[in-house]
């Protein structure tokens, strides 16, 4: 019976394997409690309290949380938590979401990339494994006319070519991936530059494709006619804000009327408007280890001809104030990718223009957090209650009383973990 | 025990056979787990969880078609399989010691990947996950065993091997067990959908937690699949004497 025993011993030797296999956190079963630390839950600040975190996600939060013997404790006072930043408009290349997850951003809403990688995507963002990666929702190719808007950056952009073929078009880019519809309407009245552009009828089709799959319809917008043009089309929300004109009360009225969100892209209207990127930024302590000097050399880049637009500068503050006290839904987005502005440093840099535009810092974070994860219906993310994802920020400081201390980043983390953590030996 | 127990005896050659055929053995265990080397842990960094499940569901696949398939074909044509119809010992002593054999590389096989991704791939689970990863897997391989066993009997060994190869590499590939299926564009994913290793690698997913499964359709598909090759396992033992 000698076989017999190889056979036990071969059995016995697998199972004691899969029990010596590691869990996710040595030793304390997953759970992590960050005590005593100030909670902006996405809505509000809820104040000191302490919040659990298992597998990846929020399992308890609140004042009265008791907190379980094996559980790794981290101590939070003198701290602020927020849950990971979104932003709502980039373009996401290279080491984007990488360089986005260090900043506290933990989620992105790209606005037109290739999507050769989308599924791939879309498995990464649905995994609960830690990552070091930002997740991506994206519009993959954005519709745009031939010649127009979008096709200067070298990528073969699908032109849809009349308004008949618009839902096979949509399909199209439903089949690729997309998790929504981009539409270009510029014919770059606004930067001196006639452009080939969409028309009425066809972005109207576009949008109706959309609605009619059940996906948003978004569009790039950087004059109030376009602006009105997309609202009257039926479009869910603008991913700039236009500054060539101060917005009017007609353009007010159809916004609210219609229930679009904008995404106004102040650090990208800085940087075509002769602005540059401040020193609380790019400076101090977060930056060493957060922003990496590839980064920095795309901060100090602006458009070309940017100086000669500062005078229309003001315009930006003044239509964000006009359209937030009116009630539109501002989402924070920073367009990075784009010269002057860098994946997670330049969504703070939104979040302060936006304050300085006149949004309560607690308005700022929503726009950061709740708002664009209601608004494109992403499920657990933005917000610190149980069952929500587990990404978050934890900052030195109190971003209700400054806005600028969200770079005070202390930690962030992705899927239950900071980033990295659960590479090497742990602590 | 009763060491007279055909059962026993013949679980007890096949394992004899495993250990004096290491030219067979080796590659069949180290094959698939190189293949996830590969992929899963040089190539695809990040994705080590879920081409964990999906290269496993593949070794484990593999591990059962072959140690059924070309086997029972080359015993067949050489009249040992008539030869134990005609001894004492009854057909599910002589297919329980092939499925023996065919478990024991599944959990081999598995147990092996799950320790590479642990220690190379950041793969971290619950002790209930790791054991359920396998548990699920070495049960799951049973179907592919009825498969390697129908194949077998209505092969001629000489086409048995490229038969088989010829199912198990595309099957497998388009099951989405080297690529993840959601990676496929549409129309594949479909033809995805309806094939068995698709389900067994959904329920391994489903245990880990790299994507929820509908448990009752991918056991559904997996039982169906059995059913169909149990049949034709009756129907080719039945045909045996007239081949011989």
């Amino acid at each position: 019976m000698k076989s017999l025993y190889g056979i036990i011993a071969i059995v016995l030797a697998a199972i004691v394997t899969l029990l010596l296999l590691p869990g996710p956190v040595d030793g304390n079963r997953g759970m992590t409690a960050i005590t005593d630390v100030r909670v902006f839950d996405g809505e509000r600040m809820i104040g000191q309290a302490t919040l659990l975190i298992s597998d990846g996600r929020i399992a308890d939060i609140g004042p009265q949380v008791t907190v379980p013997e094996d559980a790794r404790v981290i101590e939070g006072r003198g701290r602020t938590v927020l849950p990971g930043l979104i932003d709502a408009h980039v373009h996401a290349y290279g080491n984007a979401r990488g360089d986005a997850l260090r900043m506290g951003v933990t989620t992105m809403l790209d606005m037109f990339r290739a999507p050769t990688d989308q599924p791939l995507i879309i498995n990464q963002r649905e995994s609960p494994q830690p990552t070091d990666q930002a997740d991506l929702f994206s519009a993959g190719y954005l519709a745009t006319a031939e010649g127009g808007h979008g096709t200067q950056y070298g990528l073969p952009v699908p032109i849809p070519e009349s308004p008949e073929t618009a839902e096979a078009w949509v399909e199209q880019r439903l089949e690729e991936g997309s998790d929504y519809i981009k539409i270009i309407i510029e014919d770059g009245a606004g930067w001196g530059r006639p452009l080939p552009t969409l028309d009425r009828p066809m972005v109207e089709a576009l949008v109706e494709a959309a609605h009619a799959k059940d996906v948003l319809a978004v569009a790039h917008v950087s004059t109030q006619s376009a602006a009105k043009l997309a609202v009257q089309a039926g479009v869910d929300g603008l991913v700039h804000l236009f500054a060539d004109q101060p917005v009017d009360e007609e353009f007010i009225e159809m916004a609210r009327k219609a229930g679009i969100w904008i995404v106004p892209t102040t650090p990208v209207l800085a940087a075509s408007h002769g602005q540059s990127v401040p020193d609380w930024l790019t400076a101090g302590d977060h930056a060493e280890g957060r922003i990496s000097q590839q980064q920095q050399t795309m901060l100090a880049q602006s458009f070309p001809g940017s100086g000669m637009r500062s005078a229309r500068w003001p315009v930006v503050f003044e239509n964000i104030r006009k359209l937030h006290e009116a009630g539109v839904p501002l989402l924070a987005g920073s367009d990075a990718g784009n010269p002057g502005t860098a994946h997670g440093p330049s969504l703070h840099h939104e979040l302060a223009l936006l304050v300085e535009a006149g949004l309560t810092p607690a308005e700022a974070l929503r726009s950061a957090t709740s708002m664009p994860a209601s608004h494109f219906d992403l499920n657990g993310r933005g917000c610190l209650q149980p069952g929500c994802r587990a990404d978050l920020v934890v900052v030195d400081g109190n971003p209700l009383e400054d806005i600028r201390h969200t770079v005070r980043i202390d930690a962030v983390w992705k899927n239950g973990f900071p980033p990295g953590e659960s590479r090497g030996s742990g602590e | 025990m009763n060491a007279a127990n055909p059962s026993i005896q013949l679980i007890r050659a096949q394992w004899l056979n495993l250990l004096r055929t290491p030219a067979y053995t080796l590659p069949t265990l180290l094959f698939p787990v190189m293949f996830y080397v590969f992929f899963g842990l040089l190539m695809l960094r990040g994705q080590s969880l879920w081409l964990l499940c999906t290269f496993a569901t593949f070794g484990v696949m593999g591990a059962a078609l072959f140690s059924f398939g070309v086997s029972i074909a080359t015993e067949r044509a050489q009249g040992w399989l008539l030869l134990l119809r005609a001894s004492p010992a009854p057909v599910s002593a002589v297919i329980a010691g092939k499925a023996f054999g065919a478990l024991l590389f599944a959990i081999v096989i598995v147990v092996m990947m799950a320790a590479l991704a642990a220690a190379f791939g950041e793969v971290r689970l619950e002790t209930k996950q790791w054991l359920g990863l396998a548990g699920v897997l070495t049960v799951g391989a049973l179907p592919f065993c009825l498969m390697g066993l129908a194949l077998g009997l209505w092969l001629s060994p000489n086409a048995a091997p490229a038969v088989l190869n010829l199912v198990y590499l595309p099957m497998g590939f388009l099951s989405g067990l080297w690529i993840p299926s959601t990676m496929f564009p549409g129309w594949l994913q479909t033809v995805a959908e309806w094939l068995p290793p698709y389900h067994l690698a959904a329920l391994a997913l489903d245990i880990t937690g790299a994507k929820t499964a509908d448990w009752g359709h991918s056991l559904a598909v997996l039982g169906a699949f059995g059913l169909v090759f149990a049949v034709m396992t009756a129907l080719g033992w039945r045909r045996l004497a007239g081949v011989s």
